[in-house]
């Protein structure tokens, strides 16, 4: 019995192929002469066999198509401060510790100090040339509406814009709902419908009530959408275009963009990518 | 098409944002299948698997290097399991969420041994949810290292680096969860008509 203890510190080993040579061998003979262990060691074998049936269920492609766009949902959400803008990139880390020590709050106070002295003597030199200002890190209304936010509200909006377009413009009389894929358009609609999420508060924020209103809007149908039963396509879909027809969103998100256009928004496309988030 | 995986993981850290989805894209089926493994059902799998990226994202600086970063990501996943399961105190682990049910109808065991029958089926889902039962029933550390060797493949000592515990520790941890795993299945495979023992 004390041999066969010994040998069976070797089992797991050798199920996995992960015993030497040498041990092996000594394993195998101890096998052939021992029937209990041999017993044993098979049930283990048969054991693995079983668990190799094992299946593991496949998620649709719709998961794995929203994967990036969930995990951008929870990071921005576990990232960023109640008040600050909606990205947090580059990050920051810096302790309480290190903020509060004196050698720390000098140099804050020296940068502060020069920072107003850098104020009024821009003051005094740029007076007359206010309009160059304008065009440095915010526009018109940006102290109280961070450009990015800006940015990515008009990024949400051009691409559920599309989205909505697609179905709005589809006929359900004489078009097969197959070349409109709506298995795709469905995890689409709740990718944006989590970002809508994302958005609201930072509109809140900045006292953006129109737009707040229109992307609650927009999140509503995106939801209707993405919870549609693709079982009843043709009714599904004429709801939706119903919802869409009904609140005029193609029309308030176009009135959206010419006044956007008008306040000189910048394009998505035109920004770099250096943000976890492409909203 | 190669993925250079150490120069996206830099970029990642000097703030750009295509390599972090680069690198989430690249690892996010391998991470969530060891998700479901250990959960055992898609919703939890889903949330721990999103919950591992962000994780990886927050604390890439500490990440040195010096070992794969798929085990890093392993180790991640394994203890983020184990402490959501500590805090939520999931009382049950559901084995077949609903969308798993569905896909569950098309199943069919390795080497065509099931005919896409109902009864064959019925008898298959039954199996796949015992199998399932026997998984779970094991503790969060042996189920672990069970998945990481058997169906991860990773030798014994990359779990032990992984998991940032003794090579000895790991084939007790082993050997115990196969022994489990034989008392649980001894129904199904009493079915297989294969010898029991307890």
């Amino acid at each position: 019995m004390i041999g066969c203890k010994k040998y069976h510190k070797f089992f797991v080993l050798a199920l996995y192929d992960e015993l030497t040579e040498e041990k092996n061998n000594a394993l195998q003979a101890h096998l052939q002469s021992c029937e209990k262990c041999q017993r044993e060691f098979q049930q283990m074998q048969t054991t693995l066999g079983v668990m190799n049936e094992r299946q593991r269920p496949e998620p649709e492609d719709a998961f794995w198509d929203g994967f990036w766009g969930d995990v951008q949902v929870k990071l921005q959400q576990e990232t960023k401060p109640q008040h600050a803008s909606l990205i947090s990139w580059p990050r920051l880390k810096v302790s309480t510790k290190k903020l509060l020590r004196p050698r720390t709050v000098l140099q804050f106070g020296a940068a502060v100090s020069f920072m107003i002295i850098g104020f009024f003597l821009g003051k005094i030199y740029f007076t007359n040339n206010s309009q160059i200002q304008n065009q440095g890190l915010f526009l018109n209304d940006s102290a109280t509406f961070p450009i990015e936010l800006q940015r990515q509200t008009s990024a949400y909006l051009e691409q559920t814009n599309l989205l909505l377009l697609g179905i709005s413009n589809f006929d359900t009389k004489n078009e097969d709902p197959f070349i409109l894929d709506l298995q795709d358009k469905k995890g689409y609609s709740r990718q944006l419908a989590r970002q809508a999420a994302v958005l609201k508060p930072g509109l809140s924020d900045a006292k953006e009530t129109r737009l707040l209103g229109l992307i609650s809007e927009l999140e509503l149908i995106l939801l209707q959408l993405a919870n549609l039963d693709e079982k009843d396509d043709i009714p599904a879909i004429e709801f939706v275009q119903s919802a869409i027809d009904r609140r005029s969103i193609l029309l308030k998100i176009n009135l959206e963009k010419i006044r956007n256009k008008n306040n000189s928004f910048p394009s998505s496309k035109k920004k770099n990518e250096n943000i976890p988030s492409s909203l | 098409m190669s993925f250079n995986e150490q120069q996206a993981i830099q970029e990642t850290r000097d703030g750009d944002a295509k390599a972090f989805r680069d690198l989430v894209e690249h690892h996010k089926k391998n991470v969530y299948y060891l998700a479901l493994d250990l959960t055992g059902n898609h919703h939890d799998a889903e949330d721990l698997a999103q919950d591992v990226f962000v994780k990886m994202y927050n604390s890439l600086d500490s990440y040195r290097g010096d070992g794969k970063l798929s085990s890093w990501l392993y180790r991640i996943t394994v203890n983020l399991c184990i402490n959501k399961k500590r805090k939520k105190a999931l009382n049950s682990m559901k084995l077949q969420e609903d969308f798993s049910r569905e896909k569950s109808n098309s199943a069919s065991f390795d080497g065509g041994r099931v005919q896409e029958n109902p009864e064959r089926t019925t008898d298959s889902t039954l199996a796949q949810a015992h199998i399932n039962n026997a998984l779970q029933s094991l503790s969060e550390r042996e189920r672990a290292v069970f998945v990481l060797r058997h169906y991860k493949d990773l030798p014994l000592k990359e779990i032990a680096l992984s998991l940032d515990i003794a090579e000895g520790t790991v084939k007790g941890l082993l050997f115990r969860a196969i022994r489990k795993l034989q008392v649980e299945l001894s129904f199904y495979r009493q079915d297989l008509g294969l010898e029991v023992s307890k």
